[in-house]
């Protein structure tokens, strides 16, 4: 019990430490990843202040653009991950591994949480910078914990996705593409989504980022405390206890599915 | 008559891949949904605008045209890349199509043709009607020069293909660089371009950077020529967008051979890097 539970344990710390120094290993790239963000939120904060809207709108595109990397970073690197990693041909090595597969895609999560946290920093602070937007925090530990509770909760859905979209195949890619402007506007990236129907607003709120960005956003612009963020706080909670389970119980669906029919290696399906 | 056996080919291998061998409503689906959502995106952020005090109908027009421009060259930059990395690290087939008779250029062209004239199209004209149908995007049908305006996007179309061999071939060359790549030049063209806002609303320098790029033209002359506006109006925008793609056009098949050329002596054309 306990050799399989350190064996694990290591299989999390080899696969986040593929992850960490795969990510880094080119300067270039962290440069880009850092600073690509920033061009597209620019053009809404920009679409803002032609606009002249209010100043908050402008710390409203700079969380989301900087949150959405998050999102991202899921979809990509965790939800097609295991489709990609059938094609490169290591996923039967995975699965023959003495592990569960389940530290297979926590060790992912922390990798890409860990590497996407770096670029996120970096375009925010660029963000704060040149469009010299200001914040009002009065409990930044708060903040914190919502942040890695939305993360927590986003990863656990990647990691459901991981497995769902290694079933679809080949339509891994278009799942993926799918899910990627659907969701910037269902979570309200570049506006606050109280603008939205009430039926809409209920449907956005089915997905982890737009709760998690919308609690991020009361602490960070308008300096709210717990008592306004607590039911974004329980239904993180909520999310990430669900979306584990369900992650744990869509991958064992899919080795099974795939064994049985036989496609759990065969490439270009 | 070769060039053209391979185009068809070559197009067709385009329309199986972009379409996933799925099927057509599904495939209906997955191209409708991201264009559409990128609308919604700027309407929410217009009525967000709207509702904060700012009133200015044209805008929403500006903004609905721009985006429907955008599509295109988004396209052109994401799909250029995807193809030489498909080719050649996925399915890995471009050695195959390298030692074929067919020219090689044409055959990237025609890989790209059917997302950048159909999807592309399709994904235009439903963000158009949108736009002319609930966000009060005002296009006289009657007024437009529809010669000038297919002159126009034409030589636009030119120019973007042209814009997409380029960054095909520096693909030849790079492996995880062209995300970086591809992601940076259809970010920078949508910040700078004048696709949701005009590029005076920019600090002086930039503005000048603005109107250095090629799309700045492209796009001005597309929702211009939408719009009603005569070739006289526009007859320095014209001439500056044709230089553009004549420009391009040269450059890109100058550079793909060289590419071609210098990938081949290095033996990484089909060198399997990032799979």
């Amino acid at each position: 019990m306990i050799k399989s539970f350190i064996r694990n344990l290591k299989a999390i710390y080899g696969r986040m430490y593929v992850r960490i120094i795969g990510g880094n290993r080119y300067l270039h790239e962290i440069f880009a990843d850092a600073l690509l963000p920033l061009l597209n939120l620019s053009a809404y904060v920009f679409v803002y202040k032609a606009m002249n809207t209010p100043q908050d709108l402008a710390s409203f595109v700079i969380i989301g653009g900087v949150m959405v990397t998050f999102w991202l970073n899921v979809l990509w690197n965790m939800g097609a991950q295991l489709y990609w990693e059938k094609e490169m041909g290591n996923l039967e090595i995975f699965l023959l591994a003495p592990i569960s597969r389940m530290a297979i895609l926590f060790g992912m999560a922390i990798g890409g949480m860990i590497n996407t946290s770096l670029r996120a920093l970096a375009t925010l602070i660029l963000g704060l910078y040149i469009f010299n937007v200001k914040f009002n925090i009065s409990d930044p530990m708060l903040v914190l914990i919502i942040f890695i509770l939305t993360l927590i909760a986003l990863y656990a859905l990647g990691m459901l996705f991981s497995s769902l979209f290694l079933l679809f195949g080949r339509e891994a890619w278009h799942s993926a593409n799918l899910l990627q402007e659907p969701i910037y506007f269902l979570s309200g990236i570049y506006f606050p989504i109280k603008y939205f129907p009430f039926w809409l607003q209920v449907i956005a709120s089915l997905i982890p980022l737009t709760i998690g960005l919308d609690a991020i956003r009361k602490l960070i612009i308008y300096g709210s405390d717990f008592i306004d963020i607590q039911l974004h706080f329980f239904l993180l909670i909520l999310f990430s206890i669900i979306l584990l389970m369900l992650a744990k119980f869509s991958l064992n669906y899919m080795e099974k599915i795939a064994k049985k029919e036989g496609r759990l290696t065969l490439r270009w399906i | 008559m070769k060039n053209l056996k391979t185009f068809k080919c070559a197009f067709w291998l385009g329309f199986k891949i972009e379409s996933n061998w799925t099927d057509p409503f599904l495939f209906a689906i997955y191209s409708l949904i991201r264009p559409l959502s990128s609308l919604l995106i700027i309407i929410f952020v217009y009525i967000v605008g709207a509702l904060s005090g700012y009133s200015n109908p044209d805008y929403a027009t500006y903004m609905v045209l721009g985006n429907a421009f955008f599509i295109f060259a988004a396209q052109a930059i994401y799909g250029s890349i995807w193809m030489v990395h498909d080719d050649r690290e996925h399915y890995q087939i471009i050695k195959y199509v390298y030692v074929s008779p067919s020219n090689f250029y044409i055959y990237y062209v025609g890989r790209g043709a059917f997302a950048f004239l159909l999807s592309s199209s399709i994904s235009s004209l439903i963000t158009i009607f949108v736009g002319v149908m609930f966000l009060g995007v005002k296009i006289d049908f009657l007024k437009i020069d529809y010669l000038f305006f297919i002159l126009n996007f034409l030589i636009s179309l030119i120019g973007l293909i042209s814009l997409s061999m380029i960054l095909a071939s520096i693909g030849f060359f790079t492996t995880r660089t062209m995300w970086s790549l591809s992601e940076g030049l259809a970010g920078l063209f949508f910040l700078f371009c004048g696709i949701l806002f005009k590029p005076e609303q920019f600090p002086y320098p930039l503005q000048i950077f603005s109107y250095m790029l090629p799309l700045t033209y492209w796009v001005s002359l597309f929702r211009n020529s939408l719009l009603g506006l005569r070739i006289e109006s526009l007859m320095n925008e014209f001439i500056i967008s044709l230089g553009y793609t004549i420009f391009l056009l040269l450059f890109s098949i100058i550079l793909f051979k060289y590419s071609l050329r210098i990938a081949k002596k290095k033996g990484i054309i089909d060198a399997i890097l990032t799979f």
